[in-house]
């Protein structure tokens, strides 16, 4: 997970955040969003699906159930 | 924030730099004046409707989020969710009058000027603090359901409606006794709530499901279910309740809606994860806040009819592409994480804001 745009503390947002929603993924920090701005992303929450050679096979997605269905449709496995 | 031509069916009248993470906002049409609540400044930047430049910072209480002007007492109220407040502002001459101790995590709020009433949504308790716009008094404490919230009052029916994120409902509040009268069930993780008085009718923005739910306020009942953009967050009506506004915070833009037919018209792009917005009737301005990108897009509706196009989700663009590389610290540890680290395998980020 990367989180994006905090502004401020982003690393004790981040991890309050984490402990609310009980999340152990590794999470790097994108305080002010550089990294949104080079993939040319305008908002959050949004997935990114990246295949074993490194290619973006799909964007977007908002709950679990979307994200399920797309790795379904794409034939790669989840969770 | 794009540029504008005659073929589009709005005019990109710009962005003013507000303070960090914007999220309420408000306009002041009799001041020509605009609030909107900094959540990551713990301020209200206050900015000229018409120049569309800043003319003033309020300092408020920690991370206000909700934000509401009275016509009536020239006040703006803000909930401050972290210092669980509602601050109160003069609104001609910006500063703090009053701060009004409410419960836990309020993070919405409502106005309801006629009654000379004020309604917190305490997000962290459950409940609703109803406080006198004249006095500051707190009148009552009522509950509502799991993560209350944002709230919205309709004048016509004597009513208030509190929307409860944690629970995909409506609480329906009686404006004068201040007791819940009924809930309605909406989609999940309702932010936001408009209402049209002259349809009677409420649209919900349902954020995790990317739809708006119409409500027929007489019957209580949701009457249908409209797609939009992903994430919504934001809801307003506009051009006398004939057009919605939806704010997209996951795509960055906003939905306008044909109430009549239901079918979205246009998407304009704004800022960087859009929250909030208002709308100033008299011109048909819609101001933005951009959480993302600390900022507030403004633009004229200028659709009077349905466009020759409507809009439809292209294929992003990234797709098929390398992922660009990335070098970020990792949350726990501080050290760089890079791309390289997940070559070989199938992954997914997911990029999240706290807020």
């Amino acid at each position: 997970m990367i989180n994006v745009w905090e502004h401020v503390n982003a690393e004790d947002e981040a991890k309050h955040f984490c402990s609310i929603h009980k999340l152990v993924c590794p999470v790097l920090l994108d305080e002010e969003g550089e990294y949104m701005r080079r993939l040319g992303l305008r908002g959050v929450p949004i997935n990114i699906v990246v295949n074993k050679k490194g290619i973006v096979k799909a964007v977007g997605m908002t709950t679990p159930d979307e994200v399920r269905a797309t790795l379904t449709k794409l034939l790669l496995p989840f969770g | 924030m794009s540029q504008s031509n005659s073929s589009e069916p709005y005019l990109s009248l710009g962005a003013i730099p507000v303070g960090l993470g914007p999220e309420g906002i408000a306009l002041a049409p009799d001041l020509r004046r605009g609030f909107v609540a900094c959540a990551r400044s713990n301020s209200v930047t206050v900015f000229d409707m018409d120049s569309l430049t800043v003319i003033g910072e309020v300092p408020v209480g920690k991370e206000p989020i909700g934000l509401v002007y009275d016509h009536i007492s020239k006040r703006v109220f803000t909930s401050d969710a972290r210092s669980d407040l509602v601050s109160v502002i003069d609104a001609t001459t910006l500063e703090v009058i009053g701060q009004v101790p409410v419960q836990s995590y309020p993070a919405g709020i409502g106005i309801y000027s006629e009654k000379r009433k004020v309604y917190c949504g305490n997000t962290g308790a459950n409940t609703v603090s109803v406080i006198d716009a004249d006095t500051l008094e707190v009148l009552a404490v009522t509950e509502a359901k799991r993560a209350a919230g944002s709230l919205g009052a309709n004048h016509a029916r004597n009513e208030v409606y509190c929307v409860n994120f944690g629970d995909a409902s409506i609480s329906i509040i009686d404006g004068t006794t201040n007791a819940v009268t009924g809930e309605i069930a909406v989609d999940y993780a309702p932010c936001k709530i408009a209402i049209d008085p002259t349809r009677d009718r409420a649209y919900v923005a349902n954020s995790l499901v990317s739809t708006v739910s119409v409500i027929d306020l007489n019957r209580r009942e949701v009457i249908a279910t409209l797609p939009v953009e992903r994430a919504p967050v934001g809801m307003a009506t506009g051009k006398q309740g004939t057009h919605l506004y939806a704010a997209n915070r996951g795509t960055g833009n906003i939905s306008i809606i044909d109430q009549a037919s239901g079918k979205e018209w246009a998407r304009v792009p704004v800022g960087e994860a859009p929250g909030d917005l208002a709308v100033d009737e008299e011109t048909s301005t819609v101001f933005v806040s951009n959480a993302g990108s600390n900022s507030v897009s403004v633009f004229r509706d200028t659709l009077t009819t349905k466009p020759a196009t409507l809009p439809k989700t292209a294929r992003h663009p990234l797709i098929g592409q390398p992922v660009p590389e990335f070098a970020l610290p990792d949350m726990v540890t501080g050290k760089i994480r890079t791309s390289a680290e997940w070559q070989g395998k199938n992954y997914i980020i997911n990029m999240f804001a706290s807020w």
